[in-house]
């Protein structure tokens, strides 16, 4: 059953002077359960697709389907009600809060959900920093952290509203080696023990490897699909 | 609350501008309002203010005069008996002496004081609040027999004996001996019908014969004390009512009575100093009054909008990654205004204290006593400048300047495009 449905779509940015068709007819289906990897040169379209699949911008043209519903339709506020339900984001730069300490960090999309009550929203804060192994930096702000541990930190604020797709711009972008591993490692597990279902724009040909599926980009298209 | 603590760590001069900008905004015009509220607010002793009806000045004609003028002033003492006495709608009527009636008042074997006397009846006590350090008030037998007795302020007693403790202790006022009775906290003069720094019964003195117009006119200024100040209405008919039955045994003499809408409210006497014109209109009165803290407010939130705008600028990304994370505009909007409303009361808490002890401090230099009165006995309590109403009008314009100077910043800020921010482009 797939989550995520692309069918024909185009963002062009426009300035005064210029045209850039960042994307052109793209087309494609991503799976529930499904870790799939985007790559391609820097320009090519990548980060513009993220953006899309999780409602941060608006194709020019084509329709976007996720989880059975036309994003393309919804209003601002349904669209930011569909982002916090549906969809949980980790930065290449983690885009964490500085002057928020790790707890309030991640429990930032739940702050936006009317439904929970203070207790279970540190509950859920407590649960998924466990599982990334960062219980005992809780009181931590993101400038006492090591780069690691501020994208597991980012990761968990992703995973905290148990979102169906997670989308991962560069995660490991700005990690050594190792704590890049560390990375691949957590995100195999979010969607191999949780069945979540992850899109990862990668510039590392191995970290691809390691996911169901690579979508390669070039110019704004679709190349092809290993 | 966590949220505007850590944005005003984060970036603590803007921050710090943002909260003295308010502060000497809310100072600036909370010390309007304090000058204001002073005319017309109740304080000790004139405590019931918001239940009075007074009648400071009267005015009538004469049919004989030909249209030539009319008498206005202070009411007579053949009115108050006509009249005033005869009301039986307020809780309580009092009369007294409307002018300052400078006086020389002297201890035995002591030097000579110049003071202000005011002439009262007993009903005085009852309608005014004194605080008594010593002794009691003259009661309605001492005044019906018209005994040399009387109120001290506490600086006077001790000018007179050098101390309060003067209760049953004897001076002369205008070489006439008198007795003290009582010894009261000093008084500011801001408080017009209450001020003096001694006071005796009317009938003690000659202000019952002096008077003009048949004893119509005189030397007089009259409050009625409501029980409410909803029985003003039937207060102000009776008042009607008492004048015309009295201006109709006057017909003959030719006396007609000009109502010019008295008794006046507290409010609409402060701002009615003149006896020969009607009550000033109180809506010009406001309008000059929300013109002034309009101009008082707009211009420092233009400049606050400024450092709002550059305070969400600076946090534009976490802007961006809260919209990411599923904050609709709505809440970004409310959220911002709402944090800012907070950075604004601060600010204008500080203005409050600030305005409060400038007010404590200039005294004299900033609130003018009425017509006649020197600067000497002006000063200023906290009870005079903080009411309950004091915070309401604060609480109020911080409201206003926050809505002037952070909406649109943050209403701009709400909009942020969401890619935009996060790519920090």
């Amino acid at each position: 059953m797939n989550i995520i449905n692309l069918s024909g779509v185009t963002k062009i940015f426009r300035t005064s002077e210029i045209e850039i068709r960042a994307l052109d007819r793209v087309s494609f289906v991503v799976d529930e359960g499904e870790f799939v990897s985007v790559m391609g040169p820097s320009g090519c379209g990548k980060s513009t697709l993220l953006n899309l699949i999780g409602l941060l911008d608006n194709p020019t043209e084509g329709h976007i389907a996720i989880a059975d519903t036309d994003i393309t339709r919804l209003t601002p506020k349904q669209r930011a009600r569909f982002r916090n339900e549906h969809i949980g984001f980790v930065f290449q730069s983690f885009h964490l809060i500085p002057s928020l300490s790790v707890r309030d960090n991640v429990e930032l999309p739940l702050t936006y959900r009317d439904d929970l009550s203070a207790r279970e929203r540190r509950r859920r804060v407590e649960e998924v920093l466990d599982r990334v192994e960062l219980s005992h930096r809780i009181k931590h702000r993101p400038g006492q952290l090591s780069g690691g541990q501020c994208q597991r930190v980012a990761i968990a604020r992703a995973i905290v509203g148990n979102p169906r797709i997670l989308l991962a711009d560069e995660p490991t972008g700005n990690l050594d080696s190792q704590m890049g591993a560390d990375i691949m490692r957590l995100l195999q597990s979010l969607n191999q023990d949780d069945g979540r279902t992850i899109v990862m724009v990668t510039h590392n040909e191995s970290q691809a490897r390691l996911t169901h599926r690579i979508l390669r980009f070039l110019d704004g298209h679709l190349k092809n699909e290993e | 609350m966590k949220n505007i603590v850590n944005n005003l760590r984060q970036q603590p001069l803007i921050s710090w501008v943002s909260i003295v900008g308010t502060a000497l905004a809310i100072f600036l015009i909370m010390v309007m309002v304090m000058m204001e509220q002073v005319k017309y607010a109740p304080f000790p002793p004139e405590s019931n203010r918001d239940r009075w009806l007074v009648a400071q000045f009267m005015s009538i004609n004469n049919d004989n005069w030909d249209g030539e003028g009319g008498s206005n002033g202070p009411i007579g003492y053949r009115t108050l008996q006509e009249v005033y006495y005869k009301m039986e709608k307020p809780e309580a009527v009092t009369a007294f002496t409307s002018q300052r009636n400078p006086v020389s008042l002297k201890a035995p074997g002591g030097i000579p004081v110049n003071a202000n006397a005011k002439g009262t009846d007993h009903n005085y006590w009852k309608v005014m609040n004194f605080t008594f350090v010593t002794g009691k008030p003259y009661g309605e037998e001492e005044f019906d027999a018209g005994q040399t007795v009387a109120v001290l302020s506490e600086t006077t007693a001790r000018k007179l004996f050098g101390t309060t403790d003067a209760v049953g202790r004897e001076f002369t006022l205008d070489f006439v001996p008198y007795r003290v009775t009582g010894v009261v906290k000093d008084v500011t003069n801001l408080a017009e019908f209450s001020y003096a720094d001694a006071w005796v019964p009317y009938s003690s003195t000659n202000a019952i014969n002096d008077g003009w117009c048949d004893n119509i006119m005189g030397y007089f200024s009259v409050i009625m004390l409501a029980n409410n100040p909803a029985d003003f209405k039937d207060i102000r008919d009776e008042f009607n009512r008492l004048h015309a039955i009295y201006f109709e045994s006057l017909r003959d003499e030719g006396w007609t009575f000009v109502s010019r809408d008295r008794p006046y409210t507290q409010e609409v006497v402060a701002y009615s100093k003149y006896a020969n014109v009607s009550a000033t209109d109180m809506k010009s009165i406001y309008r000059e009054r929300w013109l002034t803290y309009g101009i008082l407010l707009l211009v420092p939130a233009i400049n606050l909008s400024s450092m709002t705008h550059s305070r969400l600028r600076r946090q534009r990304e976490e802007i961006g990654v809260r919209r990411a994370f599923g904050a609709s505009r709505s809440s970004i909007l409310s959220n911002l205004f709402w944090e800012s409303f907070a950075v604004t009361l601060l600010g204008g808490l500080l203005g409050i204290i600030l305005a409060v002890i400038f007010s404590l401090i200039g005294g004299a230099s900033i609130y003018t006593p009425g017509w006649g009165m020197s600067a000497d006995n002006t000063f200023v309590n906290l009870s005079m400048i903080l009411h309950w109403s004091t915070f309401g009008w604060a609480l109020l314009f911080c409201f206003i300047l926050n809505l002037l100077s952070a909406s649109l910043p943050a209403w701009q800020a709400s909009r942020t495009d969401i890619v935009a921010a996060i790519s920090r482009r």
